[in-house]
């Protein structure tokens, strides 16, 4: 993983991907029990000009030109398929804003704060997501007041008490 | 009480196993998510060789329709 990460940050330094944080499965583990999962979800941020579509190719390119490989919707990095997601609404984006700054062994990175996860997850509402919030609480691992705000901000107050309300919270 | 076991102190045990594997470092929770992988990884390719057809012989580069971890 140190190395897949090298690569994010080398990619970014190289100013062909910009500001980025570690979202899903992977960001859900540095909060909570580890969580089985085949790919690292990479969010960045989505800069295609208004209108028009966001390209990936220059991304790809460069990554194929180092030798890595696009193998289904990720690219192989280092061993750990690797998924590009561009941050395509406004909590993603304050997500990836607000992310927090880690060392993981001796490399830099990024990952998304619990609450915004816990947002992310509440928003996108699979039975998967719903049972990883719940492990979220059971593990203290969110702020409430700032959780309380991020789901005011973005809309997503009714949701929250619908999902406490169906899991008797 | 459920059965012969007790279910509260099942899901008791549960919690404070949750709370521990929290507790852990990123790089330790990092190094059991790829363990799993890798088990995934094994297990995903022994189905696969079982699903062989009888007789057929492992042909070169078969394995690597897998993607390994």
């Amino acid at each position: 993983m140190e190395k897949t990460l090298q690569v994010l940050n080398r990619m970014q330094a190289d100013g062909v991907l910009g500001q980025y944080a570690i979202g899903g499965a992977i960001a859900a583990t540095f909060y909570i029990e580890p969580v089985s999962t085949s790919d690292l979800d990479i969010f960045f941020t989505a800069a295609a000009a208004s209108g028009q579509f966001l390209s990936l190719a220059p991304l790809y390119d460069y990554l194929a030109a180092s030798g890595y490989e696009a193998a289904g919707e990720a690219v192989e990095i280092e061993g750990w398929p690797v998924q590009f997601l561009p941050a395509f609404n406004q909590l993603l984006e304050e997500a990836l804003a607000q992310a927090e700054t880690i060392q993981f062994k001796s490399t830099p990175t990024r990952v998304m704060r619990a609450e915004h996860l816990v947002a992310v997850m509440l928003q996108t509402g699979r039975p998967k997501d719903y049972s990883r919030i719940i492990q979220f609480l059971e593990v203290d691992a969110v702020q409430w007041s700032r959780l309380s705000d991020v789901l005011t901000r973005h809309d997503l107050t009714a949701h929250w008490e619908e999902f406490k309300r169906k899991f008797n919270l | 009480m459920t059965g012969d076991f007790d279910l509260d102190e099942l899901l008791k045990r549960r919690l404070a196993r949750r709370r521990r594997l929290a507790q852990l470092s990123f790089e330790e929770k990092i190094e059991i998510v790829e363990r799993l992988r890798e088990l995934r990884f094994n297990r995903d390719l022994m189905s696969a060789r079982r699903a062989k057809p009888e007789g057929a012989t492992e042909t070169e580069g078969s394995s690597e329709e897998i993607t390994h971890p």
